[in-house]
């Protein structure tokens, strides 16, 4: 009993620490053959707590695997620290306890699914490499070579290798890409019997849907820095409305854009983008008092969602640092 | 088969993760088509090749006979082949990502140079027997002493190349170097007078070349270190010329594994 109990607290040393991964000020620049500086990653602050499902949501290019890189420790931050269950990410990785799905790579062509699983699983005391085969659905595939696997089978067999470790953090970095419906179901339905044992996850994607539908909290970056940061209907209201178009002459445009819920306005070659949050009042004004045509309705798409809250965020930065961002540049 | 229902508890990971299942498939994958050609066809089809193209002024050798002498140096060049041969597959988990799913494994980097080495030579063990046999049934003959010093250190000497094909693997892409290591062991092997017996200036160029260490090693207790015509080679040369070579290849592998892996 005595011996239970303290293997027990032993092994809940840092099970007190709340947070799962904690990114703080981390900034890393790379350099081309020219010596241009390019700043991945721009001072990324973020906390994740444990058992949370997060989804990172970001256009490409916004820093997400490079952050996802340095959250795992396989690239040094230039600045800032990263820290995971208040451990160096090295370490944390290593024994297992956070185990990453990769993008893309990491998996030797000649080797079978069966023989991937299990020599990966020969370095982790105590792995069961039929139970993870069987939880990520490539059961079936046991003796197919990875070279002749789909991009699903592929994203299917990293999972299962990532599970070996029995983790308690995922990090999948946009583990989905290059999927099938079918195939982007089922895995999210493997991914989500996961996170109800408890296990924090936190996702890369550039699908809104995804995140809308399995992630607690969405957190948005862009240009390496997070621009928005909440739970998936927050993010899903800022990113909603609707786009409608027109040909319209620019005097008649001005008028229409003061009905109320009109958000902005853009003319993209010949036609007048509003961007509202009742297209209904606008649709009225459109058609009953302007000589607007061809109107037409569209969603919003994530991308306008990104640009709308990048831009605002971009605009709320610059305007308070507007000063120092330039020193920096030029230092 | 028995190994799958051996309880858990006796899967620790002891060694920086090293064990015998990682081990058993990293062979598994070594023994490729190609490497089999390199490593045991090939030194075997040599030595039926040239056993029997002994000088003609006759050779004599204090402890044997030529096709002893030709048996050693095939065992040298085949264990050499076999060492090198991780460069294939180490080049290809370079460029497939293997190592970053390594580097988020337990298994630290000292245990996967660990891994590469303990293939490479449990592999150069290979051709060494099948030559030794080849040997024994077509006539070579030496005293007992010979055969076992000499497949030996042919054998152990192998781990200067493991060296370099680690350093290989880590510098070049799979096509190239598809076919690079089979082709600079067999040129290293002639310079290093493991195929034709050298004398004057070529073997005073031989006694830089890396394998010259290990092949004057291996059979200097064939020939007391005397070649065809007479020449001596000392045991402190052959010596130097392996640790030499050994450090040099040894310093080339971990300064790439370091780049490789991104970790400064």
């Amino acid at each position: 009993m005595m011996t239970e109990y303290q293997e027990r607290t032993a092994s809940r040393g840092t099970a007190s620490e709340p947070l799962a991964a904690e990114l703080t000020g981390v900034v890393k620049r790379f350099g081309d053959a020219k010596g241009e500086v390019f700043t991945a990653v721009n001072g990324l602050d973020l906390r994740i707590r444990r058992g949370e499902v997060v989804a990172f949501l970001g256009p490409n290019g916004a820093g997400k695997t490079t952050s996802i890189d340095m959250l795992l420790g396989l690239t040094r931050p230039d600045e800032g620290e990263v820290r995971l269950f208040g451990t160096d990410p090295e370490r944390a990785v290593r024994s297992g306890r956070v185990a990453a799905v990769l993008q893309s790579g990491g998996l030797l062509p000649d080797l079978t699914v069966e023989a991937t699983v299990r020599m990966l699983a020969s370095l982790h005391p105590g792995a069961d490499p039929e139970r993870c085969m069987e939880r990520a659905g490539v059961t079936g595939l046991r003796d197919r070579r990875v070279a002749a696997c789909s991009g699903g089978e592929q994203q299917r067999l990293r999972f299962a290798v990532a599970l070996l470790s029995e983790p308690d953090f995922l990090v999948l970095d946009e583990p989905t890409a290059g999927m099938d419906v079918v195939a982007r179901r089922d895995f999210w339905a493997a991914v989500r019997e996961d996170a109800a044992r408890g296990t924090t996850v936190m996702f890369a994607t550039h699908y809104m849907e995804e995140a809308d539908q399995f992630a607690d909290r969405v957190v948005m970056i862009d240009k390496g820095a997070v621009v928005a940061d909440g739970s998936a209907s927050s993010i899903r209201a800022a990113i909603s409305g609707r786009t409608v178009s027109a040909l319209i002459s620019p005097y008649e445009a001005e008028l229409a854009a003061r009905t109320p819920g009109v958000r902005s306005t853009t003319v993209r070659g010949e036609r007048t983008y509003f961007s509202c949050a009742d297209s209904d009042a606008l649709l009225r004004v459109l058609v009953g008092e302007t000589r607007a045509r061809e109107v037409e309705v569209a969603p919003r798409s994530l991308e306008e969602a990104f640009l709308a809250i990048t831009e605002n965020a971009r605009a709320a930065r610059g305007a308070r640092t507007a000063t120092p961002a330039l020193v920096k540049e030029n230092a | 088969m028995a190994a799958v229902s051996a309880p858990a508890a006796a899967r620790t990971s002891v060694f920086n993760g090293v064990n015998p299942t990682f081990v058993r498939y990293e062979l598994r994958r070594r023994f490729n088509r190609q490497t089999t050609i390199f490593t045991v066809l090939l030194p075997a089809v040599l030595y039926l090749a040239l056993f029997r193209t002994a000088p003609s002024g006759g050779a004599s050798l204090p402890h044997g006979n030529f096709a002893a002498w030709m048996m050693i140096g095939q065992a040298v060049y085949g264990a050499a082949t076999a060492a090198v041969s991780s460069a294939a597959t180490i080049s290809v988990e370079k460029s497939v990502g293997w190592m970053r799913t390594v580097a988020m494994s337990p298994l630290t980097p000292p245990g996967y140079l660990l891994v590469k080495v303990l293939c490479s030579v449990l592999m150069a063990g290979v051709p060494v027997v099948i030559v030794g046999v080849l040997g024994s049934l077509t006539g070579a003959h030496a005293d007992p002493a010979v055969w076992l010093v000499s497949l030996l250190v042919a054998w152990v000497g192998s781990a200067v190349f493991a060296a370099l094909g680690i350093g290989m693997g880590l510098a070049m892409k799979p096509d190239v170097v598809m076919h690079m290591p089979g082709l600079v062991m067999t040129a290293l092997a002639f310079l290093g007078n493991l195929f034709i017996p050298l004398s004057g200036t070529m073997l005073e160029v031989s006694r830089y070349t890396p394998m010259y260490g290990v092949a004057t090693l291996a059979r200097y207790p064939l020939n007391d270190g005397f070649s065809f015509h007479g020449e001596h080679s000392s045991v402190a040369g052959a010596v130097f010329n392996l640790l030499a070579w050994f450090a040099g290849f040894s310093f080339l592998a971990v300064r790439r594994f370091r780049k490789s892996t991104g970790r400064p």
